[in-house]
């Protein structure tokens, strides 16, 4: 009896005990399992995106394409890896000053590049036109950048750091002006703005220059794109008193693009180019025979003079007259020595002669080698003014001897 | 008589004795079931985490030292919340980090966004020609908490990147 009573129990016990299994325990096994099927799943997605994203590999290379007689640029993208990469955008980084440069072209500015349906397959390159209009921005110039390519999987590829002035110089300031100081004052300092008036733009738009001379020269190039512009110089700040000519200019680039701001108000006139001639005094030439000998002839500029002189006329053919000896028996033969600048009180050695006699009768003769006025000219390198040679001549001795 | 007696006390001893195994076994059944329920939510919501921390991933486009901000994007495949930002001298200890909601990132690459200085801690002064390292803790927005600052840290995603 005491049992059977047992026994009852005991089934009640273990079914209850089946049901706590089958209820609690085997689903949340389950569960267990389930869940953990679910990381792994995750983790093993995960890493085969890690592996996609290491396996992407861009070369970007910035290049210059011509087009007719146009040019433009480019960024190139070549995918070199084994999987296809999505490329979304475009980053242009100022490398100095580690910052975005913003891309301002087609009017709108944004601190990126955005790409659309730039799917490079491996082995494929692809162009992206649009970084043309980015860089021919001003706000390019004179900066070193780096484009960050980022592709869809998050990987980031660069491009070498480049110098775009060389390359920007011709697309963002076409027209170069120069902006010359002269005779500026030992010690002080000279500052020349160049203030676009309108949509005009320049690089650099400030220049500063401390004299270490007297009546020292400085000239400024300055990139420019065409437009109107006031070009202003200062001196300490202010404008100079001393000053010929307008303070501030306006000009119109491309119609003038050169500006002079001449200081001390120096009246510049031409004085006249001395010439110097150097040959022997005495020639000995033995009768029937030719005898040749040497000349040369020098161009000096006065001291007195207010410029240079930039000698760029030398007339060695008719600017040369010999007299003195019957026709026939002379000859000769010059050698100019082309362009050259001389200063106040320089001398230069202008042509080079070589002076041939045949000997007639015997006896002594005057020989005369005579430069032409205006045989040699120049020209003023700060007022462009004419400089002329004078007239010299020399007396030659030609002494003949019995054969 | 004797009989009798005795059949009703072996009929009540049996009805005690299931009584009390019935109540034993469901005072059982209902602790383990408990038991069960509590730990089947805490497998599921771990198992949520760790899927969630899977499908984070947040990179560092730029570090734009003079604007003073931070270009991230998130290729993940669950938006993020970014929960502190600091920028910081390479070689240096970290800054004392503030956690809280700073700003979610969209799991797209469309567009990035930019964390600017109101968002990230940077250093008084910088100087471009220093490296600087970015700091970010971000997690999924799935299984955030904002009640629960310790839970966020342990969760999140540690993103360090040379500025």
């Amino acid at each position: 009896m005491r049992r059977s009573r047992g026994a009852v129990s005991a089934i009640i016990g273990g079914l209850i005990v089946l049901a706590i299994l089958f209820t609690t325990i085997v689903p949340l096994v389950i569960l267990l399992q389930n869940s953990y099927a679910i990381f792994l799943h995750e983790s093993n997605s995960r890493k085969i995106f890690d592996t996609d994203r290491a396996s992407e590999s861009l070369s970007v290379d910035l290049i210059v394409t011509s087009f007719g007689l146009g040019k433009s640029l480019k960024l190139l993208l070549v995918n070199d890896g084994p999987i296809t990469i999505n490329a979304v955008r475009v980053w242009i980084i100022d490398t100095n000053n580690q910052a975005v440069l913003p891309c301002s072209g087609g009017g709108s500015s944004t601190s990126y590049i955005s790409l659309a349906n730039t799917v490079i397959r491996p082995g494929e390159n692809k162009t992206i036109d649009e970084v043309n209009n980015c860089l021919t921005s001003p706000a390019f110039y004179n900066k070193i950048i780096q484009f960050l390519v980022v592709s869809e999987r998050g990987r980031i590829f660069s491009s070498e750091r480049i110098n775009i002035t060389s390359l920007l110089s011709e697309f963002v300031y076409p027209y170069t002006l120069t902006v010359s100081i002269i005779n500026m004052k030992k010690g002080k300092d000279y500052t020349v703005e160049v203030e676009p008036l309108g949509e005009g733009d320049a690089n650099p738009r400030t220049f500063t220059h401390k004299a270490t001379a007297s009546n020292e020269n400085v000239t400024v190039a300055v990139g420019v794109t065409a437009g109107r512009y006031k070009v202003t110089l200062l001196e300490k700040g202010v404008p100079p008193e001393d000053l010929s000519g307008n303070n501030p200019q306006i000009i119109i680039v491309p119609d003038t693009t050169a500006v002079i701001f001449n200081l001390k108000r120096v009246e510049y006139s031409p004085t006249p180019l001395e010439v110097v001639i150097s040959a022997p005094k005495k020639v000995f030439v033995t009768q029937g025979e030719e005898e040749a000998f040497d000349v040369r002839i020098y161009v000096q500029l006065p001291k007195e003079a207010l410029e240079p002189v930039e000698i760029n006329y030398i007339d060695y053919g008719s600017g040369i007259e010999l007299s003195g000896l019957p026709s026939g028996q002379t000859d000769y033969v010059c050698d100019p020595y082309g362009s050259f600048t001389i200063y106040p009180g320089q001398r230069e050695i202008a042509m080079s002669c070589t002076i041939s006699v045949k000997g007639g009768d015997p006896g002594q003769k005057q020989l005369i080698l005579a430069v032409k006025q205006g045989a040699i000219k120049g020209s003023g390198v700060y007022s462009g003014l004419t400089y002329s040679s004078t007239e010299d001549y020399q007396e030659i001795t030609i002494i003949v001897r019995k054969k | 008589m004797s009989k009798a007696k005795l059949g009703i006390s072996y009929l009540v001893s049996v009805a005690i004795m299931t009584a009390v195994t019935i109540a034993l076994g469901l005072f059982l059944w209902g602790i383990i079931g408990g038991w069960a329920g509590v730990s089947a939510i805490d497998i599921v919501e771990e198992t949520n985490k760790g899927v969630a921390q899977q499908r984070s991933l947040l990179i560092v486009e730029f570090v734009d030292l003079r604007e003073r901000t931070v270009w991230v994007s998130n290729p993940g495949k669950v938006d993020l919340v970014i929960l502190s930002c600091s920028v910081y001298p390479k070689g240096s200890s970290p800054p004392s980090r503030d956690f809280r909601e700073i700003a979610t990132v969209k799991a797209s690459m469309e567009e990035p966004l930019g964390l600017g200085r109101e968002d990230c801690i940077f250093p008084g002064s910088l100087d471009s020609s220093r490296p600087y390292i970015v700091e970010i803790y971000a997690i999924a927005s799935t299984i955030y908490n904002p009640s629960n600052v310790m839970e966020n840290i342990q969760w999140a995603i540690v993103v360090r990147a040379n500025a």
